[in-house]
């Protein structure tokens, strides 16, 4: 399933600039704000779906939300080593 | 010696004794992947007749004529399997010729209805021009619905996990859910965008029949093949 999706992201993408929308670059802050909370799962439920959509128009954002995520899952471990410092 | 492994830099060997002008070497080529390939474009909805005059045609072409147009053996970089390669060419050449003979079938009819019966044009119609790429059009005009059928949220969920690699239980934390849950939706959104996939290859050429695996691989040969 990985490879399948992957496969056809990258396919799919190679031909539509256009439709997803790439020269959007960064979010706005109230979207980045949006994308904050929804990475520490304090987004209310009832503005998922708005959010959703704009990260479907604008998959480049999917990438902002990506880095949020892993910022969140690395920051205990960065704290783990600056103790063991 | 041609060997009978597929892999890309064995491919990319023999493809270059062939442009060589090492005629030993394409005949063995020939030998090797001209029944694999008339199977796979029977396998696809080409009758023997279609599968066999394109791959005459596709063989025909690999390497440097009296004209000036390239060879198509030329194109290929070693990238991926050769095989792959020309059942993505050769898949190509049978789907535009049939598109045109079926398009010319259709002017032909709706010419006569226009005309009346008596003023029907004879003989051959005129075809619409090749597509350049009209197979990939059909390919990614499929996803593009696959991908709209395709709920937003599961999409998201989708590019997170399969594109940048976030697990499952992060996306957990950032809807709430429970693992199994996140487990099913991103299953069913897979096997959604499949099923719209090929519903709508089928709704536009119902005479092509591709399976899944045909749609990734074609997919996939085309990023890295032609990249």
């Amino acid at each position: 399933m990985t490879n399948s999706f992957k496969t056809l992201a990258a396919f799919f993408d190679q031909f539509n600039d256009e439709v997803q929308g790439r020269d959007l670059g960064e979010p706005p802050e109230e979207i980045r704000a949006k994308l904050r909370l929804l990475a520490r799962g304090g987004l209310p439920a009832t503005e998922h779906q708005e959010l959703f959509v704009q990260l479907n128009q604008s998959p480049e954002w999917v990438t902002v939300l990506a880095r949020e995520m892993k910022g969140l899952r690395q920051a205990p471990q960065d704290r783990t080593n600056q103790l063991e410092q | 010696m041609i060997k009978s492994a597929g892999e890309p830099a064995d491919d990319l060997l023999q493809v270059q004794q062939c442009l060589r002008g090492d005629a030993a070497a394409l005949a063995a080529l020939r030998a090797r992947l001209d029944g694999v390939l008339k199977a796979i474009l029977r396998s696809r909805g080409a009758s023997l007749t279609e599968a066999e005059d394109t791959l005459a045609d596709l063989w025909g072409d690999c390497v440097p004529k009296d004209d000036e147009r390239a060879a198509l053996l030329e194109k290929y970089r070693g990238n991926c399997p050769l095989q792959g390669w020309l059942a993505m060419v050769a898949t190509n050449r049978w789907y535009d010729a049939k598109r045109r003979e079926i398009r010319g079938v259709e002017i032909t009819r709706q010419a006569a209805e226009m005309l009346g019966a008596s003023h029907a044009p004879e003989g051959e119609t005129r075809a619409e021009a090749p597509a350049d790429n009209a197979l990939m059009e059909l390919l990614k005009d499929s996803l593009k619905a696959a991908f709209l059928a395709c709920g937003p949220r599961e999409m998201v969920m989708l590019r997170l996990v399969f594109l940048h690699g976030l697990t499952q239980r992060v996306i957990v934390r950032m809807l709430g859910w429970n693992e199994t849950r996140v487990s099913r939706a991103l299953s069913a959104a897979m096997q959604q965008i499949e099923k719209k996939a090929l519903q709508e290859v089928r709704r536009r050429d119902p005479w092509l029949e591709l399976t899944w695996g045909d749609f990734l691989e074609l997919c996939e040969t085309r990023q890295i093949g032609f990249s």
